[in-house]
Protein backbone atom coordinates (compact mmCIF):
# COMPACT_ATOMS: atom_id res chain seq x y z
CA UNK A 1 0.00 0.00 0.00
CA UNK A 2 2.89 2.24 1.06
CA UNK A 3 4.28 1.77 -2.58
CA UNK A 4 0.77 2.96 -4.16
CA UNK A 5 0.90 5.74 -2.44
CA UNK A 6 4.63 6.22 -3.34
CA UNK A 7 3.74 6.08 -7.00
CA UNK A 8 0.88 8.57 -7.00
CA UNK A 9 3.16 11.16 -5.07
CA UNK A 10 6.39 10.04 -8.06
CA UNK A 11 3.78 10.68 -11.09
CA UNK A 12 2.80 13.95 -9.88
CA UNK A 13 6.69 14.70 -8.56
CA UNK A 14 7.75 14.07 -11.89
CA UNK A 15 5.26 16.84 -13.38
CA UNK A 16 7.44 19.43 -12.35
CA UNK A 17 10.56 17.89 -14.03
CA UNK A 18 12.45 21.17 -13.29
CA UNK A 19 11.98 21.49 -10.00
CA UNK A 20 12.54 17.82 -9.36
CA UNK A 21 16.12 17.84 -11.17
CA UNK A 22 17.04 20.99 -9.48
CA UNK A 23 16.71 19.63 -6.11
CA UNK A 24 18.32 16.50 -7.07
CA UNK A 25 21.41 18.74 -8.30
CA UNK A 26 21.23 20.62 -4.84
CA UNK A 27 20.94 17.79 -2.68
CA UNK A 28 23.92 16.00 -4.59
CA UNK A 29 25.99 19.26 -4.57
CA UNK A 30 25.50 19.64 -0.82
CA UNK A 31 26.36 16.04 0.26
CA UNK A 32 29.27 16.42 -2.18
CA UNK A 33 30.63 19.78 0.08
CA UNK A 34 30.15 17.55 3.24
CA UNK A 35 32.24 15.45 1.92
CA UNK A 36 35.30 18.17 0.95
CA UNK A 37 35.47 19.53 3.77
CA UNK A 38 36.31 16.25 5.03
CA UNK A 39 38.88 16.09 2.71
CA UNK A 40 40.28 19.98 3.21
CA UNK A 41 40.90 18.63 6.87
CA UNK A 42 42.95 15.93 5.63
CA UNK A 43 45.26 18.16 3.31
CA UNK A 44 46.34 20.18 6.65
CA UNK A 45 46.73 16.55 8.67
CA UNK A 46 47.54 12.74 8.52
CA UNK A 47 45.33 11.62 11.28
CA UNK A 48 41.86 12.82 13.30
CA UNK A 49 42.24 11.62 16.48
CA UNK A 50 44.37 8.36 15.53
CA UNK A 51 41.79 7.94 12.72
CA UNK A 52 44.04 7.74 8.93
CA UNK A 53 41.17 9.74 6.25
CA UNK A 54 40.38 6.03 4.94
CA UNK A 55 38.76 5.71 8.12
CA UNK A 56 37.17 8.69 8.18
CA UNK A 57 35.54 8.85 5.09
CA UNK A 58 34.49 4.78 5.64
CA UNK A 59 32.73 6.65 8.99
CA UNK A 60 31.49 9.50 7.14
CA UNK A 61 30.19 7.89 4.07
CA UNK A 62 28.30 5.28 5.71
CA UNK A 63 26.88 7.58 8.23
CA UNK A 64 25.52 9.64 5.25
CA UNK A 65 24.27 6.24 4.02
CA UNK A 66 22.75 5.25 7.04
CA UNK A 67 20.94 8.25 7.11
CA UNK A 68 20.55 8.51 3.55
CA UNK A 69 18.21 5.18 3.74
CA UNK A 70 16.39 6.60 6.93
CA UNK A 71 15.73 9.84 4.78
CA UNK A 72 14.66 8.50 2.13
CA UNK A 73 12.03 6.21 3.62
CA UNK A 74 10.90 7.73 6.44
CA UNK A 75 12.16 11.37 6.15
CA UNK A 76 8.97 12.46 4.96
CA UNK A 77 7.12 12.06 8.11
CA UNK A 78 8.56 15.74 9.16
CA UNK A 79 5.35 16.48 6.85
CA UNK A 80 3.22 15.46 9.95
CA UNK A 81 3.18 18.93 11.21
CA UNK A 82 2.42 20.87 8.15
CA UNK A 83 -0.68 18.52 7.64
CA UNK A 84 -1.67 18.82 11.67
CA UNK A 85 -1.45 22.83 11.15
CA UNK A 86 -3.37 22.61 7.29
CA UNK A 87 -6.15 19.84 9.02
CA UNK A 88 -5.05 18.04 5.96
CA UNK A 89 -4.51 15.28 8.67
CA UNK A 90 -8.26 14.63 9.46
CA UNK A 91 -7.90 12.55 5.91
CA UNK A 92 -5.17 10.30 7.07
CA UNK A 93 -7.59 9.35 9.85
CA UNK A 94 -10.53 8.31 8.21
CA UNK A 95 -9.37 5.61 5.99
CA UNK A 96 -8.17 2.23 7.03
CA UNK A 97 -5.11 2.45 5.94
CA UNK A 98 -1.92 3.17 9.16
CA UNK A 99 -1.72 6.71 9.39
CA UNK A 100 2.14 6.58 9.22
CA UNK A 101 1.66 4.24 6.08
CA UNK A 102 -0.56 7.43 4.39
CA UNK A 103 2.12 10.15 5.37
CA UNK A 104 5.49 8.77 3.91
CA UNK A 105 3.56 7.42 0.68
CA UNK A 106 1.46 10.58 0.68
CA UNK A 107 5.05 12.69 0.86
CA UNK A 108 7.57 10.37 -0.72
CA UNK A 109 10.16 12.23 -2.36
CA UNK A 110 12.05 10.27 -4.84
CA UNK A 111 14.68 13.67 -4.51
CA UNK A 112 15.89 12.31 -1.07
CA UNK A 113 17.63 9.38 -3.44
CA UNK A 114 20.49 11.94 -3.88
CA UNK A 115 22.29 11.43 -0.92
CA UNK A 116 21.68 7.92 -1.22
CA UNK A 117 23.63 8.10 -4.33
CA UNK A 118 26.43 10.38 -3.26
CA UNK A 119 26.95 8.19 -0.38
CA UNK A 120 27.24 5.24 -1.96
CA UNK A 121 29.98 6.68 -4.36
CA UNK A 122 32.10 8.10 -1.87
CA UNK A 123 31.52 4.32 0.23
CA UNK A 124 32.95 2.57 -2.53
CA UNK A 125 35.91 4.77 -3.52
CA UNK A 126 36.84 4.42 -0.22
CA UNK A 127 36.32 0.51 -0.61
CA UNK A 128 38.17 -0.04 -3.84
CA UNK A 129 40.99 2.58 -3.09
CA UNK A 130 42.67 0.30 -0.18
CA UNK A 131 42.43 3.43 1.87
CA UNK A 132 40.30 1.64 4.80
CA UNK A 133 41.57 -1.87 5.96
CA UNK A 134 38.62 -3.80 6.95
CA UNK A 135 40.34 -7.54 7.82
CA UNK A 136 37.83 -10.02 7.85
CA UNK A 137 34.49 -11.33 6.70
CA UNK A 138 32.69 -11.04 10.21
CA UNK A 139 34.44 -7.19 9.92
CA UNK A 140 32.70 -7.01 6.75
CA UNK A 141 29.61 -8.36 7.69
CA UNK A 142 29.37 -6.36 10.25
CA UNK A 143 29.77 -3.22 8.53
CA UNK A 144 26.15 -4.05 6.39
CA UNK A 145 24.48 -4.87 10.13
CA UNK A 146 26.10 -1.63 10.98
CA UNK A 147 24.53 0.53 8.23
CA UNK A 148 21.24 -0.95 8.10
CA UNK A 149 21.01 -1.34 12.19
CA UNK A 150 21.57 3.00 12.09
CA UNK A 151 19.17 3.46 9.12
CA UNK A 152 16.41 1.78 11.23
CA UNK A 153 17.28 3.96 14.46
CA UNK A 154 17.71 6.88 12.56
CA UNK A 155 14.29 6.41 10.98
CA UNK A 156 12.79 5.85 14.41
CA UNK A 157 14.85 9.22 15.63
CA UNK A 158 12.64 10.97 12.23
CA UNK A 159 9.29 9.58 13.61
CA UNK A 160 10.43 10.19 17.59
CA UNK A 161 10.74 14.03 16.98
CA UNK A 162 8.35 14.87 14.39
CA UNK A 163 6.12 13.89 17.41
CA UNK A 164 6.44 17.40 18.68
CA UNK A 165 4.75 18.52 16.11
CA UNK A 166 1.41 17.02 17.15
CA UNK A 167 2.13 18.81 20.90
CA UNK A 168 3.54 21.82 19.74
CA UNK A 169 2.33 23.12 16.24
CA UNK A 170 4.48 24.14 13.86
CA UNK A 171 8.33 22.57 15.56
CA UNK A 172 9.36 20.90 12.22
CA UNK A 173 12.90 22.84 13.07
CA UNK A 174 13.03 21.01 15.82
CA UNK A 175 13.31 17.78 14.45
CA UNK A 176 15.86 18.50 11.79
CA UNK A 177 18.37 19.98 14.13
CA UNK A 178 18.22 16.05 15.67
CA UNK A 179 18.28 14.57 12.33
CA UNK A 180 20.06 16.83 9.52
CA UNK A 181 22.26 18.13 12.67
CA UNK A 182 23.22 14.78 13.90
CA UNK A 183 24.11 13.30 11.04
CA UNK A 184 26.54 15.79 10.07
CA UNK A 185 28.23 14.87 13.82
CA UNK A 186 27.93 11.49 12.80
CA UNK A 187 30.44 11.24 10.02
CA UNK A 188 33.59 12.30 12.81
CA UNK A 189 35.31 10.04 15.50
CA UNK A 190 33.72 11.37 17.94
CA UNK A 191 36.44 11.42 20.71
CA UNK A 192 37.26 14.36 19.26
CA UNK A 193 34.80 16.12 20.64
CA UNK A 194 34.08 18.07 23.86
CA UNK A 195 32.83 15.59 26.53
CA UNK A 196 29.05 17.42 26.77
CA UNK A 197 28.96 17.06 22.70
CA UNK A 198 30.25 13.65 22.26
CA UNK A 199 27.51 12.49 24.88
CA UNK A 200 24.87 13.94 22.93
CA UNK A 201 25.97 12.52 19.77
CA UNK A 202 26.23 9.20 21.83
CA UNK A 203 23.17 8.72 23.62
CA UNK A 204 20.50 11.61 22.44
CA UNK A 205 20.70 12.18 18.83
CA UNK A 206 22.40 8.64 18.87
CA UNK A 207 24.38 8.93 15.59
CA UNK A 208 27.73 8.40 17.70
CA UNK A 209 25.94 5.27 18.47
CA UNK A 210 24.97 3.99 15.34
CA UNK A 211 27.91 4.78 13.12
CA UNK A 212 31.43 5.90 15.35
CA UNK A 213 30.60 2.67 17.66
CA UNK A 214 30.21 -0.14 15.44
CA UNK A 215 32.91 1.54 13.10
CA UNK A 216 35.52 0.81 16.11
CA UNK A 217 34.73 -2.98 15.62
CA UNK A 218 34.67 -2.69 11.54
CA UNK A 219 37.58 -0.92 11.41
CA UNK A 220 39.50 -2.08 14.74
CA UNK A 221 40.55 1.60 14.83
CA UNK A 222 42.33 3.83 17.62
CA UNK A 223 39.38 3.56 20.69
CA UNK A 224 40.71 6.20 22.86
CA UNK A 225 37.47 6.17 24.90
CA UNK A 226 38.03 2.86 25.69
CA UNK A 227 34.16 1.71 24.45
CA UNK A 228 33.90 -1.81 25.82
CA UNK A 229 33.59 -4.69 23.17
CA UNK A 230 29.93 -5.35 23.98
CA UNK A 231 28.48 -1.86 23.11
CA UNK A 232 30.13 -2.37 20.06
CA UNK A 233 28.24 -5.53 19.45
CA UNK A 234 24.94 -3.96 20.32
CA UNK A 235 25.17 -0.33 19.05
CA UNK A 236 23.38 -1.28 15.84
CA UNK A 237 20.45 -2.85 17.73
CA UNK A 238 19.71 0.73 19.12
CA UNK A 239 16.80 0.84 16.70
CA UNK A 240 14.83 -1.71 19.38
CA UNK A 241 14.39 0.50 21.97
CA UNK A 242 14.34 3.90 20.24
CA UNK A 243 11.80 2.41 17.47
CA UNK A 244 9.55 1.66 20.69
CA UNK A 245 9.84 4.95 22.12
CA UNK A 246 9.20 6.02 18.62
CA UNK A 247 6.22 3.73 18.62
CA UNK A 248 4.87 4.69 21.70
CA UNK A 249 5.24 8.36 21.46
CA UNK A 250 3.88 8.50 17.70
CA UNK A 251 0.14 6.53 19.34
CA UNK A 252 0.28 9.22 22.43
CA UNK A 253 0.45 12.14 19.49
CA UNK A 254 -2.15 10.48 17.27
CA UNK A 255 -4.68 10.54 20.23
CA UNK A 256 -3.71 13.91 21.55
CA UNK A 257 -4.35 15.50 18.00
CA UNK A 258 -7.37 18.09 18.30
CA UNK A 259 -8.03 18.78 14.56
CA UNK A 260 -8.04 22.07 13.89
CA UNK A 261 -11.06 24.61 11.75
CA UNK A 262 -13.68 23.45 10.24
CA UNK B 1 -33.77 4.40 23.74
CA UNK B 2 -31.46 2.62 21.55
CA UNK B 3 -33.57 1.09 18.85
CA UNK B 4 -32.42 -2.11 17.05
CA UNK B 5 -31.71 0.09 13.13
CA UNK B 6 -29.95 2.38 14.92
CA UNK B 7 -26.78 3.47 13.11
CA UNK B 8 -25.38 5.87 15.16
CA UNK B 9 -25.80 6.66 18.78
CA UNK B 10 -24.57 9.23 20.76
CA UNK B 11 -25.15 9.67 24.57
CA UNK B 12 -24.06 12.91 26.12
CA UNK B 13 -21.59 13.67 24.08
CA UNK B 14 -18.62 16.11 24.61
CA UNK B 15 -15.85 17.86 23.58
CA UNK B 16 -14.07 20.67 25.58
CA UNK B 17 -10.59 22.03 24.15
CA UNK B 18 -8.20 23.33 26.45
CA UNK B 19 -7.42 26.74 24.92
CA UNK B 20 -3.80 28.92 26.39
CA UNK B 21 -4.04 32.12 25.76
CA UNK B 22 -1.20 35.19 26.73
CA UNK B 23 -1.71 37.49 29.44
CA UNK B 24 1.30 38.32 30.45
CA UNK B 25 5.22 37.93 29.51
CA UNK B 26 5.57 34.03 30.58
CA UNK B 27 1.73 33.51 32.31
CA UNK B 28 -0.70 31.81 30.00
CA UNK B 29 -4.34 31.22 31.18
CA UNK B 30 -6.13 27.92 30.23
CA UNK B 31 -9.45 28.78 29.09
CA UNK B 32 -11.64 25.30 28.93
CA UNK B 33 -13.72 26.01 25.46
CA UNK B 34 -17.36 23.63 25.71
CA UNK B 35 -17.20 22.93 21.76
CA UNK B 36 -19.84 19.84 22.68
CA UNK B 37 -21.39 19.59 25.78
CA UNK B 38 -23.98 16.74 26.11
CA UNK B 39 -25.67 15.82 22.49
CA UNK B 40 -27.47 12.80 22.77
CA UNK B 41 -29.05 11.69 18.87
CA UNK B 42 -29.99 8.61 17.63
CA UNK B 43 -29.65 8.09 13.91
CA UNK B 44 -31.34 5.42 12.24
CA UNK B 45 -30.10 3.27 8.67
CA UNK B 46 -31.38 5.18 5.96
CA UNK B 47 -32.07 8.54 7.09
CA UNK B 48 -30.43 11.69 6.12
CA UNK B 49 -30.33 14.12 8.87
CA UNK B 50 -29.83 17.65 8.17
CA UNK B 51 -26.81 19.21 11.17
CA UNK B 52 -26.99 22.96 11.15
CA UNK B 53 -26.21 25.37 13.51
CA UNK B 54 -24.12 29.21 13.34
CA UNK B 55 -20.25 28.75 13.11
CA UNK B 56 -18.53 27.68 15.89
CA UNK B 57 -21.22 25.92 17.28
CA UNK B 58 -19.71 22.14 17.41
CA UNK B 59 -20.72 20.60 13.95
CA UNK B 60 -17.66 19.76 12.98
CA UNK B 61 -16.32 19.13 16.03
CA UNK B 62 -19.41 16.34 16.32
CA UNK B 63 -18.70 14.91 12.46
CA UNK B 64 -14.90 14.40 13.78
CA UNK B 65 -15.89 13.20 16.95
CA UNK B 66 -18.36 10.33 15.18
CA UNK B 67 -15.70 9.52 12.51
CA UNK B 68 -12.79 9.09 14.91
CA UNK B 69 -10.82 11.47 14.49
CA UNK B 70 -11.50 13.24 17.77
CA UNK B 71 -11.71 12.05 21.24
CA UNK B 72 -14.84 12.74 23.03
CA UNK B 73 -14.07 14.45 26.34
CA UNK B 74 -17.18 13.37 28.03
CA UNK B 75 -20.08 10.33 26.55
CA UNK B 76 -20.24 7.72 24.33
CA UNK B 77 -20.56 7.30 20.96
CA UNK B 78 -21.48 4.48 18.50
CA UNK B 79 -21.20 4.31 15.07
CA UNK B 80 -22.10 1.04 12.45
CA UNK B 81 -21.47 -0.77 16.05
CA UNK B 82 -18.29 0.64 16.42
CA UNK B 83 -16.67 3.59 18.96
CA UNK B 84 -15.22 5.44 16.26
CA UNK B 85 -11.34 6.76 18.33
CA UNK B 86 -11.22 2.98 19.41
CA UNK B 87 -11.93 1.11 16.15
CA UNK B 88 -11.25 3.87 14.11
CA UNK B 89 -9.30 1.91 11.02
CA UNK B 90 -12.20 -0.81 10.65
CA UNK B 91 -14.81 1.62 11.31
CA UNK B 92 -13.12 3.80 8.31
CA UNK B 93 -14.14 0.99 5.95
CA UNK B 94 -17.89 1.43 6.98
CA UNK B 95 -18.01 5.38 6.62
CA UNK B 96 -17.16 7.91 4.30
CA UNK B 97 -16.16 11.35 4.83
CA UNK B 98 -16.50 14.53 3.03
CA UNK B 99 -14.61 17.51 4.15
CA UNK B 100 -16.25 20.94 2.31
CA UNK B 101 -13.66 22.64 2.70
CA UNK B 102 -10.44 20.47 1.93
CA UNK B 103 -9.79 17.75 -0.32
CA UNK B 104 -8.57 14.28 0.28
CA UNK B 105 -8.28 13.46 -3.01
CA UNK B 106 -4.52 13.09 -4.63
CA UNK B 107 -4.02 16.52 -6.44
CA UNK B 108 -1.65 15.40 -9.45
CA UNK B 109 -3.58 12.32 -10.24
CA UNK B 110 -6.22 12.56 -12.51
CA UNK B 111 -10.22 11.34 -11.25
CA UNK B 112 -9.94 7.69 -12.51
CA UNK B 113 -6.70 6.82 -11.24
CA UNK B 114 -7.93 8.61 -7.50
CA UNK B 115 -10.69 6.13 -7.62
CA UNK B 116 -7.99 2.99 -9.04
CA UNK B 117 -6.11 4.41 -5.72
CA UNK B 118 -9.03 3.97 -3.56
CA UNK B 119 -10.02 0.46 -5.01
CA UNK B 120 -6.99 -0.67 -3.12
CA UNK B 121 -6.99 1.62 0.17
CA UNK B 122 -10.32 0.04 0.80
CA UNK B 123 -9.37 -3.10 -0.83
CA UNK B 124 -12.73 -3.21 -2.58
CA UNK B 125 -13.08 -6.41 -4.75
CA UNK B 126 -12.60 -5.47 -8.42
CA UNK B 127 -16.09 -6.24 -10.17
CA UNK B 128 -18.06 -4.38 -7.13
CA UNK B 129 -16.03 -1.26 -7.62
CA UNK B 130 -15.88 -1.17 -11.12
CA UNK B 131 -20.06 -1.45 -10.99
CA UNK B 132 -19.36 1.23 -8.20
CA UNK B 133 -17.72 3.54 -10.63
CA UNK B 134 -19.29 3.21 -12.84
CA UNK B 135 -22.85 4.18 -10.92
CA UNK B 136 -21.38 7.08 -9.44
CA UNK B 137 -19.90 8.25 -12.85
CA UNK B 138 -23.22 8.10 -14.10
CA UNK B 139 -25.14 9.76 -11.42
CA UNK B 140 -22.59 12.78 -10.96
CA UNK B 141 -21.91 13.10 -14.48
CA UNK B 142 -18.18 12.35 -14.11
CA UNK B 143 -17.74 10.53 -17.46
CA UNK B 144 -15.45 13.45 -19.45
CA UNK B 145 -13.52 14.20 -15.60
CA UNK B 146 -11.72 10.65 -15.21
CA UNK B 147 -8.83 11.68 -17.39
CA UNK B 148 -8.15 15.18 -15.67
CA UNK B 149 -5.65 15.51 -13.12
CA UNK B 150 -7.71 16.78 -9.53
CA UNK B 151 -5.60 20.03 -9.37
CA UNK B 152 -7.70 21.69 -12.70
CA UNK B 153 -11.12 21.07 -12.07
CA UNK B 154 -13.45 23.02 -10.76
CA UNK B 155 -14.09 23.37 -7.28
CA UNK B 156 -17.72 21.49 -8.28
CA UNK B 157 -16.34 19.32 -10.63
CA UNK B 158 -14.09 18.19 -7.86
CA UNK B 159 -17.00 18.12 -4.97
CA UNK B 160 -18.46 15.70 -7.16
CA UNK B 161 -15.27 13.83 -7.31
CA UNK B 162 -15.08 13.54 -3.12
CA UNK B 163 -18.39 12.29 -2.78
CA UNK B 164 -17.77 9.56 -5.25
CA UNK B 165 -14.56 8.88 -3.96
CA UNK B 166 -16.05 8.65 -0.53
CA UNK B 167 -18.77 6.29 -1.67
CA UNK B 168 -16.98 3.93 -3.35
CA UNK B 169 -16.61 1.62 -0.82
CA UNK B 170 -20.06 0.93 -0.38
CA UNK B 171 -20.19 2.69 3.95
CA UNK B 172 -22.99 2.09 5.63
CA UNK B 173 -22.86 5.97 6.96
CA UNK B 174 -21.78 9.35 5.18
CA UNK B 175 -20.55 12.68 6.95
CA UNK B 176 -20.23 15.52 4.49
CA UNK B 177 -19.03 18.55 6.48
CA UNK B 178 -20.30 21.59 4.20
CA UNK B 179 -20.28 19.49 0.88
CA UNK B 180 -21.97 22.35 -0.76
CA UNK B 181 -19.91 25.44 0.32
CA UNK B 182 -18.78 27.55 -2.38
CA UNK B 183 -20.42 25.75 -5.11
CA UNK B 184 -22.55 27.66 -7.44
CA UNK B 185 -26.57 26.96 -7.66
CA UNK B 186 -25.90 24.23 -11.02
CA UNK B 187 -22.83 22.68 -9.08
CA UNK B 188 -25.20 22.31 -5.30
CA UNK B 189 -28.15 21.23 -7.05
CA UNK B 190 -26.32 18.55 -8.90
CA UNK B 191 -24.93 17.32 -5.55
CA UNK B 192 -28.11 17.16 -3.94
CA UNK B 193 -29.62 15.59 -6.75
CA UNK B 194 -26.65 12.85 -6.79
CA UNK B 195 -27.66 12.53 -2.79
CA UNK B 196 -30.93 11.92 -2.83
CA UNK B 197 -30.75 9.43 -5.49
CA UNK B 198 -28.06 7.43 -3.34
CA UNK B 199 -29.66 7.68 -0.35
CA UNK B 200 -32.65 6.35 -2.28
CA UNK B 201 -31.07 3.43 -3.84
CA UNK B 202 -28.51 2.79 -2.21
CA UNK B 203 -29.90 3.45 1.69
CA UNK B 204 -26.60 5.23 2.83
CA UNK B 205 -27.14 7.12 5.92
CA UNK B 206 -26.15 10.60 5.67
CA UNK B 207 -25.48 13.08 8.32
CA UNK B 208 -24.49 16.28 6.27
CA UNK B 209 -23.62 19.71 8.00
CA UNK B 210 -25.07 22.86 5.84
CA UNK B 211 -25.20 26.60 6.14
CA UNK B 212 -27.32 26.44 3.19
CA UNK B 213 -30.90 26.07 4.94
CA UNK B 214 -31.84 25.02 0.65
CA UNK B 215 -29.69 21.99 1.20
CA UNK B 216 -31.52 20.54 4.02
CA UNK B 217 -35.09 21.73 2.63
CA UNK B 218 -34.92 19.65 -0.53
CA UNK B 219 -32.80 16.85 1.11
CA UNK B 220 -33.23 16.11 4.82
CA UNK B 221 -36.66 14.57 6.44
CA UNK B 222 -34.61 15.43 10.04
CA UNK B 223 -33.26 18.09 10.68
CA UNK B 224 -30.69 18.57 14.32
CA UNK B 225 -30.21 22.17 15.30
CA UNK B 226 -26.97 22.78 17.76
CA UNK B 227 -26.16 26.00 18.89
CA UNK B 228 -23.25 26.47 21.82
CA UNK B 229 -22.57 22.86 21.53
CA UNK B 230 -26.07 21.88 22.66
CA UNK B 231 -28.91 20.64 20.54
CA UNK B 232 -31.74 22.84 20.85
CA UNK B 233 -34.06 21.72 18.03
CA UNK B 234 -34.26 17.38 16.72
CA UNK B 235 -37.24 16.68 14.36
CA UNK B 236 -38.85 17.49 10.97
CA UNK B 237 -38.53 20.27 8.65
CA UNK B 238 -42.46 20.13 9.92
CA UNK B 239 -42.43 20.22 13.44
CA UNK B 240 -39.96 23.11 13.03
CA UNK B 241 -42.47 24.80 11.07
CA UNK B 242 -45.16 24.43 12.40
CA UNK B 243 -43.97 25.18 16.29
CA UNK B 244 -41.45 28.03 15.04
CA UNK B 245 -43.25 28.67 11.83
CA UNK B 246 -46.32 29.60 12.59
CA UNK B 247 -45.66 33.32 11.55
CA UNK B 248 -47.08 33.65 7.66
CA UNK B 249 -46.90 36.97 6.28
CA UNK B 250 -49.57 38.67 3.72
CA UNK B 251 -48.41 40.57 1.37
CA UNK B 252 -50.64 43.01 -0.51
CA UNK B 253 -50.60 45.58 -3.53
CA UNK B 254 -53.14 47.99 -2.76
CA UNK B 255 -54.19 50.66 -5.31
CA UNK B 256 -52.88 53.91 -3.93
CA UNK B 257 -49.95 54.70 -1.70
CA UNK B 258 -51.24 54.57 1.91
CA UNK B 259 -49.77 54.46 5.72
CA UNK B 260 -49.98 51.33 7.59
CA UNK B 261 -53.15 49.66 7.22
CA UNK B 262 -54.78 49.01 10.99
CA UNK B 263 -56.31 45.15 10.39
CA UNK B 264 -57.62 43.40 13.26
CA UNK B 265 -55.11 40.11 13.72
CA UNK B 266 -52.84 41.33 11.58
CA UNK B 267 -49.84 43.21 11.68
CA UNK B 268 -47.80 45.56 9.24
CA UNK B 269 -44.17 44.99 9.74
CA UNK B 270 -42.99 46.71 6.41
CA UNK B 271 -44.84 50.01 4.22
CA UNK B 272 -42.99 50.25 0.73
CA UNK B 273 -44.83 52.16 -2.11
CA UNK B 274 -48.08 50.65 -2.67
CA UNK B 275 -47.22 47.42 -1.12
CA UNK B 276 -47.34 46.43 2.13
CA UNK B 277 -46.65 43.36 4.76
CA UNK B 278 -48.65 41.92 7.21
CA UNK B 279 -47.97 39.52 9.73
CA UNK B 280 -50.39 36.88 11.08
CA UNK B 281 -50.78 33.94 12.69
CA UNK B 282 -51.03 30.51 11.37
CA UNK B 283 -53.05 29.36 14.28
CA UNK B 284 -55.23 31.92 14.68
CA UNK B 285 -56.70 32.56 11.11
CA UNK B 286 -56.62 31.24 7.65
CA UNK B 287 -54.94 32.93 4.63
CA UNK B 288 -58.50 33.56 3.05
CA UNK B 289 -59.74 35.14 6.51
CA UNK B 290 -56.62 37.17 6.46
CA UNK B 291 -57.35 38.55 2.68
CA UNK B 292 -61.13 39.04 3.63
CA UNK B 293 -60.26 41.16 6.79
CA UNK B 294 -57.73 43.03 4.78
CA UNK B 295 -59.63 43.68 1.79
CA UNK B 296 -62.34 45.34 4.33
CA UNK B 297 -60.32 48.36 5.47
CA UNK B 298 -58.94 48.95 1.58
CA UNK B 299 -58.74 48.13 -1.97
CA UNK B 300 -56.13 45.05 -2.74
CA UNK B 301 -55.21 44.78 -6.64
CA UNK B 302 -52.60 42.06 -6.37
CA UNK B 303 -51.41 39.86 -3.23
CA UNK B 304 -48.98 36.98 -2.21
CA UNK B 305 -48.62 34.82 0.99
CA UNK B 306 -45.39 34.24 2.39
CA UNK B 307 -44.80 31.30 4.29
CA UNK B 308 -41.72 31.56 6.83
CA UNK B 309 -38.10 30.83 5.82
CA UNK B 310 -35.99 28.25 7.70
CA UNK B 311 -33.55 30.88 8.13
CA UNK B 312 -35.64 33.28 9.63
CA UNK B 313 -36.82 30.68 12.01
CA UNK B 314 -33.11 29.44 12.30
CA UNK B 315 -32.27 33.00 13.07
CA UNK B 316 -35.15 33.57 15.96
CA UNK B 317 -34.06 29.94 17.55
CA UNK B 318 -30.36 31.41 17.79
CA UNK B 319 -31.95 34.21 19.78
CA UNK B 320 -33.58 32.59 21.78
CA UNK B 321 -36.95 34.10 20.63
CA UNK B 322 -38.98 30.88 19.68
Amino acid sequence: MYLRFCRARVRGELQHRVAFAAFMVSQTVVTFLDCVAVLAIFSQVDSLGGWNRGEVLFLYSSAVLSFGLADFTFGSVEYAAVTVIDGSFDGFLVRPVGVITQLLGSFFALRRFGRLIQSLLILGVVLAGGDVDIVGTSQALFAVVMIIGGALTFSAVFVLTNTVGFFIPGAREFSNAFTYGGSAAAGYPIHIFSTWLRNFVLWVIPAGLVAYVPALYVLGAANPLGIPGWVQFVSPFAFVPFGAVAALAWRAGVRHYESTGS
Amino acid sequence: MTSADAVITTVGLEKTFTIRRKTGRIRRARTEVHAVSGVSVEVRRGEMVGYIGPNGAGKSTTIKMLSGILQPSRGSVTVAGMVPIEQRRALARKIGVVFGQRSTLWWDLPLGETFDLLRHVYRVDPGRHRANVAWYTDLLDLGPLLAVPVRQLSLGQRMRGEITAALLHDPEVLFLDEPTIGLDVISKHAVRKALAAMNEERGVTVVLTTHDLADVEELCSRLVIIDHGRVIFDGPLERLMAVHGDQRTLVVELDRVQTALDVPGLDVFRVEGPRQWLRFSRREMTAADAFSAASAVAKIRDLTIEEPEIEEIVRRIYAGES
